[in-house]
């Protein structure tokens, strides 16, 4: 046991340095000292105040090694150094910003963020495992049916949607708590009690559904036949055998959180205006503030780190088959041969190269005007080609087709299947963009216009009818008084008054502050939320499988290394990281992609290689490198194709994840940018807007119902895709 | 008197359509004491029978009608409160796999314990219930009692947790106890030794048992009547001796039949053509009607009624209406003789020393603390055209051993000279092309083909990767022809495994091997997860196809079935803890058995008239820490001083044959004890139960 965690508390080393080092080299190899000191200055920055600024944060030092120095100073006296090693010894050193000592801010802020996010844990998992239970107590009732239907449904909402309607609902129209804000001492409560529930009823959806799958899984055991056979109460079973059994993965899962939660949760405290660590990263990222981001990169994947050890520990604890340290040596009996690993270091090469050539091309590709603009039409080729050649394949498939016959039998899957099917109908013609050419009155060439979607083309009727601001939904005049100027009596006069709109009664849900329609805009957003969904998981899938794959597969040091970089990369808070290359980027669409994708392929990597070892110990594994079938062949042809299936689900069921995280991303200013249409900006906006009296709704409303209907058709449809796909729920379900 | 009495059961299976009818109109009766095996194949309903009178049938299955009779009460309208005092209490029950039967993060003793206080008709007190718990182990015959209780299910061996299982189900004295397949999933040697404990508790109890196997030879040890179950109904119903000597319905007499046994050797096993129908196929008259060789108009359209034939001997088929002959004289045994082997004395594969060491990593650097000495060296000698044997125990190594030879698992020493060439010494390549000549078989007909793969696909490969047939058309033309050889259809090559049930799975696999030509085969229990009548389908083309090519095929037989081995063997190799430890003949091996363990493996397989095994005590120790000397030392009844400190060496026993025992080697004369007399009776048994 002590030697196991010694050698965990060793194993951390590495992985903390790797932090260290990405954080690092995402910053300074990118952002050079001057970038952060013009972001820190803003447009009034001169040369000379942009060197000050260098000097008074010491970032006029070289980047890895300083050769005016002798010695040691050769690589103390650095940026690197100075700036990030000294971490490793919890030297946080100063804001950029503020100047305050980062370990003195962090100790102050973390209080508050401990007194929302305790009680929310504790409190939260209480009442999920509750209604697990219940549910798992009524399984294949009606009621489980209904509840698991809710479930879905509330964790198709996004987080942001709880809070807003949450503030509106007890600060806003109960006027029961301050709408945000805090105190420290007696008086606490009332700021605590809001973003509490808030935070618990927010999560109670994903939370509930996946304790209770845990406890189904546990209820279709032999041992709960044993124990029924016994004679016991189906309280018993329930609650002793099932439970205590079902609570290993509960606990264990809820131990891994504790020490995040001294990060407190971003949106959650900016919202509520909560001093606490949460709210603090969040005003770094606005403000650039490097050396606060790095502080809490690096406390997080340490808290991150703990939290696993401290899995670790209480899975010996409640789990009585589980010693630490001990065990067989599980490395694979298939060794990689010189070849098969020449084989794979040359297909991520290729990937590799062919993500950056993507990304590159399009950059380029984009700068370039033609009639038809190349990079959106190619990927739209793109991506209805996949499409097309995956339908042909399927047809031809057995595994698909079977899937097919059983999701044909759920109602439900198929009205959701139809929903994503119109989100692709709109988001393929708003795909489809060519330029009008237009004669130029003064010249005697032609000039192209903007390019405008099938879209926009069909929607000419309300995208081009523009008010002057805010307009509720077919009303005939503004929203909000304005100048007007009138002709009274002969005389002009302005006159403060509603002004009738330019087209009056034609905005079925209203114009936005710019006067734009927001049932254009909506509908425009719903190709930003294919795009982040659709864009980022086709870059993940070909990475993940191949590592997850390869790792399984092979084992021993291969299986070190990549488990070693996605440890690292898993460590580092995921919107910190996101945040830091959206900042590298730039932002827009495209960038959002990639930096979710940079993130986003650990996960599914993770999965990939839990199946793999499986699949590896399968009998036809064997026989087929019996026959003498080379590995990267065996691989291909027998590993690959079972992973599928898990592929496919998790693409459908991360789809929704994404969706929800570009609104969380464009709230902290981090999303696609103002000038293209999503619904995370929208959401964005509503939060002022409903501060406004009388409250502007529409734009808020018009943003969750249709982020609710692609998410939930998107969840609704991956469960049901689940439930046809995974051998072992079918196995399950056919009786004996 | 009558304890159980079942009354035209019907348990249905809700699928959506019509409900499949599981089991359809079975009655049956128990009395007290007695036992009553209820045999048949897999799928035909016996355990939805047994959970049926527990009310436990799982969802979405349904008792759809009639009536079940426990102790004068009817069990199926029992309000839930009774229906739940009455499990445990009255009626018992264990199953199948003790590995997943009991709770894993729960004691013995928290389960012990909760079985007794539901069963106790007052309260009882802690220390009360501890000592009861304490009491049903040591009845069960767990040793050291005391201690175990406080353990978790993990620390316990298969054969313990099935103990500790018998030991929660007789804590309350029920009056009946449903046994599931109770010895299924254990090893022979600790079958025997569970068998032995249930009939000693039922003479010491006067439990009833309704035993639940598809194995005859367990029904032939345990039974004293027997219930042959087809297709949801029970066909034949009679004292087990009856059952054996003078089987009244065409399944049973060719269930009987088709076991392999050593007096047919070199001839053709008896087989049910066809497979058991799935519960929506049956027919509408008799459900045996298309695979019974002698069906005649009425079984096809009518359900044949049971009718008693001698005394407690009921049967249900057209064949014993009034009137009708006994079957025994309609019928002539069909066992065709296979060719005679010839035996040349060319050697195709040639191991010596083998090992294959899992190392066990500890401690802060994960240094290699020990090793699981799986195969431990090991000498093979198989001659071309043979078939070698490899008997053993789970976890002695065999199939290891299986797989190390083709070198799927990198041995960790010795040689291995295949056709006369070291393959150890081949490079990845060179070994990638020599796999064409030795080719495995797998157990698991499930997870040895790749679910997304055609049969096509799964036949051509190893033809693709060897270059075997030039293009695509005259692949087919082979693959069709390997197909027809293992007796598959044409139209076989486009589906998908799942298409096809276990046993055409595994001439899937045979297809599969066969397609790249091999002259050496390692079958790895390849009969042991299908039923009967097809692992006889199964036997008979494996002796086909060794003798279809211009050369005889050579195989390595890796086997725990004995009856098997006696069958199909030329020659035998015993393997216990990572060591042959006994290599002969086949007859001379089951004649004159000279190890210890081979005596006490070929003692423990059961069969009638025997009542009770002279069992080898405790479990195979861990391979992790094998025990110091000779590895059998702990278990064996003759056991010296010399054993306790040495390995034993190879005594030659001449023609090839070897035994690696102390015993064997220095003069001593051989322990003759009494097993020899009973050993190698056939299974069948003429004698009657004891």
């Amino acid at each position: 046991m002590a030697a196991y965690l010694i050698r965990r508390i060793l194993y951390m080393i590495p992985i903390v340095i790797g932090v260290v080092v990405i954080t690092f080299a995402l910053f300074f190899l990118v952002n050079t000292p001057e970038d952060m000191a013009r972001t820190a200055l803003g447009q009034k920055a001169t040369p000379e105040s942009i060197e000050r600024w260098i000097g008074e944060h010491d970032y006029n030092k070289p980047t890895w090694f300083n050769a005016h120095e002798r010695g040691i100073g050769m690589i103390t006296e650095t940026l690197f150094w100075t700036k990030c090693a000294r971490l490793l010894v919890f030297d946080l050193g100063r804001s950029d910003d503020t100047g305050r000592e980062i370990a003195v801010e962090i100790r102050r802020r973390m209080k508050p963020s401990l007194a929302i996010a305790v009680p929310t844990f504790i409190l939260g998992l209480a009442i999920n495992i509750t209604f697990a239970l219940i549910l798992a107590f009524c399984r294949a009732t009606y009621f489980d049916r209904i509840g698991s239907i809710v479930c879905i449904v509330m964790m198709s909402v996004s987080g942001l949607f709880y809070i807003i309607a949450g503030q509106f609902l007890f600060a806003g129209w109960l006027k029961l708590f301050p709408i945000s804000g805090f105190e420290w001492g007696p008086g606490m409560g009332k700021y605590v009690f809001m973003p509490v529930v808030i935070g618990i009823f927010s999560r109670i959806g994903r939370g509930t559904r996946y304790n209770r799958t845990l406890m189904l899984e546990e209820i279709n055991r032999d041992y709960v036949r044993t124990a029924r056979a016994k004679g016991l109460g189906e309280g018993r079973v329930l609650f002793l055998h099932v439970l205590k059994n079902a609570m290993i993965p509960i606990l264990t899962g809820a131990v891994m959180v504790i020490p995040l939660l001294f990060m407190g949760s971003l949106i959650t405290e900016s919202f509520f205006s909560i001093p606490g660590m949460g709210s603090m990263t969040i005003n770094a990222i606005i403000a650039q503030d490097f050396s606060v981001i790095r502080s809490m990169t690096f406390i997080g994947s340490i808290l991150f780190m703990v939290g696993l050890l401290l899995t670790d520990i209480s899975y010996t604890l409640v789990d009585p088959r589980i010693t630490l340290g001990s065990g067989r040596d599980r490395a694979s009996f298939v060794q990689p041969g010189a070849r098969d690993l020449l084989k794979f270091l040359a297909l991520v090469g290729v990937f590799v190269a062919m993500a950056a050539a993507i990304y590159f091309a399009f950059k380029a590709l984009s700068a370039i005007q033609t009639r038809v603009p190349i990079v959106e039409n190619t990927l739209l080729a793109m991506v209805l080609l996949g499409l097309a050649g995956f339908i042909l394949h399927a047809r031809k498939n057995d595994l698909w087709i079977n899937a097919w016959r059983q999701i044909r039998k759920n109602r439900l899957a198929l009205g959701a299947l139809c929903v994503l099917c119109v989100y692709g109908a709109i988001g393929i013609l708003d795909s489809m963009v060519w330029c009008d050419t237009r004669q130029v009155s003064s010249g005697s060439g032609t000039v192209l216009s903007r390019p405008r979607s099938a879209l926009d083309r069909l929607l000419t009727g309300i995208a081009e009818k523009t008010e002057r601001t805010y307009s509720a939904p077919l009303s005939n005049r503004l929203y909000t008084k304005t100048n007007v100027k009138k002709i009274v009596d002969g005389k002009t006069v302005t006159v403060r008054e509603y002004a009738p709109l330019k087209y009056p009664r034609t905005h079925l849900l209203g114009t936005d502050k710019m006067g734009k329609d927001v049932l254009y805009i909506t509908l425009k957003a719903v190709r930003s939320a294919l795009i982040v969904g659709g864009l980022t998981t086709i870059i993940v899938i070909p990475f993940a499988i191949l590592f997850g794959s390869l790792a399984g597969f092979f084992g021993g040091w291969i299986d070190d290394v990549i488990q070693y970089i996605y440890s690292t990369l898993s460590s580092i808070p995921w919107i910190l990281l996101v945040a830091c290359l959206m900042m590298i980027f730039g932002r827009g669409l495209p960038q959002v992609c990639f930096a979710m994708a940079i993130t986003g392929w650990v996960g599914l990597c993770r999965v990939l290689r839990a199946e793999t070892l499986k699949i590896r110990e399968r009998e036809y594994v064997q026989a087929s490198l019996s026959l003498g079938t080379s590995k990267f062949e065996v691989i291909r042809k027998h590993v690959v194709p079972n992973l599928m299936y898990l592929v496919l689900i998790s693409v459908v069921l991360r789809f929704s994840g994404l969706v929800l995280a570009e609104a969380v991303l464009s709230y902290i200013g981090v999303g696609v940018g103002a000038e293209t249409y999503s619904w995370g900006s929208m959401i964005n906006m509503a939060r002022s807007e409903l501060g406004k009296a009388p409250m502007v709704w529409w734009n808020l409303a018009a943003s969750f119902i249709a982020m609710l209907g692609l998410v939930l058709s998107a969840n609704l449809f991956g469960d049901a895709l689940r439930d046809a796909l995974d051998p072992r729920l079918r196995v399950r379900g056919e009786g004996e | 008197m009558t304890l159980l009495e079942v009354n035209d059961l019907q348990v249905y299976f809700d699928t959506g359509a019509a409900p499949s009818k599981v089991v359809d109109g079975i009655s049956l009766t128990l009395d007290a004491g007695e036992t009553l095996g209820l045999v048949g194949e897999s799928g035909c309903g016996k355990s939805l029978t047994a959970l049926s009178t527990m009310q436990l049938v799982p969802q979405p299955g349904y008792v759809a009608g009639g009536s079940i009779t426990f102790d004068g009460r009817d069990v199926l309208s029992l309000a839930p409160d009774q229906r739940r005092a009455m499990r445990g209490r009255n009626i018992a029950m264990i199953f199948q796999e003790p590995m997943t039967s009991l709770n894993p993060v729960l004691s013995v003793r928290t389960q012990l314990c909760e079985a007794i206080r539901h069963a106790a008709d007052e309260r009882l007190s802690r220390e009360e219930q501890l000592k009861r718990a304490v009491d049903a182990l040591r009845l069960a015959e767990i040793p050291d009692p005391e201690r175990r209780v406080h353990e978790y299910p993990h620390q316990l061996s298969g054969g313990m947790r099935q103990r500790v299982m018998i030991a929660m189900a007789l804590a309350c004295r029920p009056k009946m106890l449903i046994a599931d397949e109770p010895t299924t999933a254990l090893d022979v040697t600790v079958q025997a030794r569970i068998l032995d404990l249930l009939s000693d508790l039922q003479a010491q109890l006067g439990t009833a048992i309704l035993f639940i196997t598809h194995d005859l030879a367990v029904i032939a040890q345990v039974a004293d009547r027997v219930a042959v179950m087809y297709a949801g109904k029970i066909v034949e119903t009679a004292p087990v001796k009856e059952i054996f000597d003078n089987p009244a319905h065409p399944y049973t007499e060719r269930l009987l039949e088709c076991r392999p046994r050593r007096d047919l050797r070199g001839k053709t096993l008896e087989t049910i053509k066809g497979i058991v129908p799935a519960p929506r196929d049956y027919a509408p008259g008799c459900r045996f009607c298309d695979r019974c060789p002698h069906a005649f108009e009425p079984c096809h359209d009518d359900i044949p009624d049971v009718v008693e034939i001698g005394s407690g001997h009921y049967v249900a088929c057209h064949l014993h209406r009034k009137g009708r002959t006994a079957l025994a004289e309609i019928q002539s045994p069909t066992h065709e003789d296979l060719p005679a082997s010839e035996v040349e004395d060319e050697v195709i594969l040639h191991a010596s020393r083998v090992r294959k060491h899992f190392p066990i990593r500890k401690g802060l650097l994960k240094r290699v603390v020990g090793h699981v000495k799986a195969v431990d060296d090991v000498d093979l000698v198989i001659r071309k055209g043979t078939t070698l044997a490899l008997v053993g125990e789970s976890g002695c190594g065999k199939t290891t051993l299986g797989k190390t030879l083709t070198r799927l698992y990198q041995p960790t020493g010795g040689t291995i000279r295949f056709r006369g060439n070291d393959i150890m010494k081949y490079t990845e390549e060179e070994l990638q092309s020599a796999r064409r000549g030795m080719q495995i078989v797998f157990q698991d007909p499930y997870s040895s083909l790749n679910p997304r793969m055609t049969v096509r696909e799964i036949v051509e490969e190893g033809m693709r990767v060897h270059s075997i047939g030039a293009g695509r058309a005259e692949r087919t033309g082979m693959v069709r022809r390997v197909l027809k050889q293992v007796g598959l259809e044409e139209q076989a090559m486009g589906a998908y495994p799942h298409e096809f049930s276990g046993g055409q799975r595994q001439r899937i696999g045979i297809a599969r091997a066969l397609a790249v030509e091999p002259e050496f085969l390692i079958l790895d229990e390849p009969t042991s997860a299908l039923d009967m009548s097809i692992q006889a389908q199964i036997l008979n083309l494996l002796r086909k196809i060794q003798d279809q090519g211009d050369k005889r095929l050579t195989f390595l037989f890796i086997t725990h079935d004995l009856g098997v081995v006696e069958y199909v063997a030329d020659e035998v190799a015993v393997m216990y803890l990572g060591r042959i430890v006994e290599r002969n003949r086949t007859v001379d091996l089951f004649d004159h058995p000279r190890h210890p363990y081979t005596r006490a493996l070929l003692a423990s397989v059961p069969k009638t008239g025997q009542a009770k095994h002279t069992a080898l005590e405790g479990d195979v120790p861990s391979p992790i820490n094998p025990p110091r000397g000779c590895h059998f030392h702990p278990r064996c009844p003759h056991a010296t001083d010399r054993c306790k400190e040495t390995y034993p060496a190879e005594t030659d026993l001449g023609n090839g044959a070897m035994v690696r025992c102390h015993l064997a080697g220095d003069g001593h004369r051989q322990p003759s004890t009494a097993i020899d007399s009973s050993r190698s009776q056939s299974t069948t048994g003429g004698d009657s139960k004891a």
